[in-house]
């Protein structure tokens, strides 16, 4: 009996040694794995609250509504910004077809060139192309709302826009922003209309629901960039005589509706209506060193207040960014 | 027997605390730098260059105060690959990386889908791992010879 009572605190004593491994086992790996999993739920929630603060707001599906009724309604979109003197002999009308371009519509080429610190105020909504841009260009500054595939027709439509809540619409990113500037690089992957009429009214459409977000920006549309014909797999359609019969559409477009033109051909182009030979890898996403040469032409091609006048060479870029009201 | 045994499960335990849970065994200490540029020339059908960090954060929707050191190579656009290593301050912040990754992944794939299927399967087989403070992503032609750079990194 005596035996039997002394035994018991020493099974006591390796139970409770045991514990104390296990626990000691459970606070080193476990403990960690229990925080990551707290953690995880909390992103979790997170990212519920903004998927139901985006999708659940009256105000963005009024908007998107209005959006989508105001398709035959872009010629009585407003035509000028406020800040930005307009080239007068588009004003008022609403042709898009085989007109005589303004050509002041066309962004020309400063003196001095801004720096990034110009487009802090300033969202470039592109494609792929554009996307390549983003990243390889060197740029510093600049909200960029891109996507692969991104194109003039489903633009409102298509979720396109990467966030940390899984993709959104352009109109959906655009919400609860202001923005100064509004770089438009679209077309690549329009090329493919069959009747680019329909092409000439959905760009239309598209640049007019745009400004109606953000009427009192300034509005550069970029023509596409050439391609590289000989690597493109899709040539019978992604081909320069297909981009420069949008180009022109989209120069006529700008004339017509008081919109900035930008050509960056004037430096990514081998001079013979065509990318520049070894540009790409697929004959159309660019090199970083062609996107350093697009930035180069961004900081060189911005409007003033009197770019209807044919000096604008003479200003420095901070009086013209004060002159045109874009407060950096 | 009983001490015996006892003895060996705790010999037992201490070696699967020292091995980290049946892992490689191997810390990893790897360059996020260097490591991305090896992941990088996995991929063929593009040219991956590298981004400057504060594109690696606007891209992947990183908070840049909760990370050591970063790195990322991406595609001129022409195909989905991309190669990112990020050494988080505290591995605390590491899954939540991770889940940044999945997210960006699944992002990339539904915009693939119907604009280039063929980068729809390299998506698909993306490679996501986290060891440690790291946290890597790998979108490339070529899992294989990814997997054995990741391994040869501890991962």
């Amino acid at each position: 009996m005596v035996q039997q009572k002394r035994r018991k605190p020493r099974k006591t004593a390796r139970f409770l040694n045991m514990l104390l491994l296990v626990f000691a086992f459970l606070v080193v790996f476990e403990g960690r794995l229990i925080i990551n999993i707290a953690s995880k739920g909390g992103i979790n929630k997170q990212v519920d609250e903004q998927l139901n603060e985006i999708f659940s707001s009256s105000d963005f599906q009024n908007q998107d509504e209005a959006t989508a009724e105001s398709e035959t309604s872009s010629e009585t979109a407003s035509k000028y910004p406020a800040n930005v003197t307009p080239f007068a002999n588009g004003a008022g009308s609403t042709s898009t077809s085989s007109v005589a371009v303004d050509d002041r519509c066309i962004v020309k080429k400063q003196a001095t060139p801004v720096d990034d610190s110009y487009f802090s105020d300033a969202v470039f909504i592109g494609d792929s192309r554009v996307e390549g841009f983003h990243m390889q260009s060197g740029i510093t500054q600049g909200t960029f709302l891109t996507g692969v595939g991104m194109n003039c027709t489903d633009i409102f439509e298509t979720p396109y826009i990467s966030t940390a809540s899984g993709n959104v619409t352009v109109i959906q990113a655009l919400k609860n922003n202001s923005f100064k500037k509004m770089y438009i690089m679209i077309g690549t992957n329009d090329l493919g209309y069959p009747d680019f009429e329909e092409f000439r009214k959905n760009y239309t459409k598209c640049l007019a629901e745009l400004r109606k977000l953000m009427p009192n920006a300034i509005f550069y549309v970029s023509a596409v960039p050439y391609v590289e014909e000989a690597k493109v797999q899709t040539g019978d359609y992604v081909n320069n005589t297909n981009i420069d019969t949008v180009n022109q559409i989209i120069l006529e477009i700008c004339s017509a509706n008081g919109y900035y033109y930008l050509n960056p051909n004037e430096v990514l182009s081998n001079g013979n209506g065509a990318l520049a030979a070894d540009a790409t890898s697929d004959g159309i996403h660019m090199y970083p060193e062609y996107c350093a040469k697009w930035l180069d032409y961004l900081h060189t091609h911005y409007v003033t207040a009197d770019s209807s006048s044919s000096d604008s060479e003479s200003e420095t870029a901070s009086e013209s960014e004060t002159a045109s009201g874009a407060s950096l | 027997m009983k001490k015996l045994i006892t003895l060996l499960v705790t010999i037992a335990m201490i070696g699967v605390m020292l091995t980290g849970c049946g892992g490689s065994g191997k810390e990893v200490t790897a360059d996020p730098a260097k490591l991305a540029e090896d992941l990088s020339k996995t991929a063929s059908g593009d040219t991956l260059s590298s981004i400057s960090e504060d594109i690696l954060a606007s891209t992947y929707l990183v908070d840049t105060s909760k990370i050591d050191s970063c790195a990322a190579y991406v595609g001129t656009g022409a195909t989905a690959c991309e190669a990112v290593v990020i050494k988080c301050s505290d591995s605390s912040y590491v899954s939540e990386v991770k889940g940044l990754f999945e997210t960006r992944v699944k992002n990339q794939s539904d915009l693939y889908s119907s604009y280039n299927a063929d980068e729809v399967k390299n998506l698909d087989n993306a490679i996501i791992k986290t060891s440690g403070n790291y946290a890597v992503l790998c979108v490339t032609n070529d899992t294989a010879a990814a997997e054995k750079v990741l391994k040869e990194a501890g991962f």
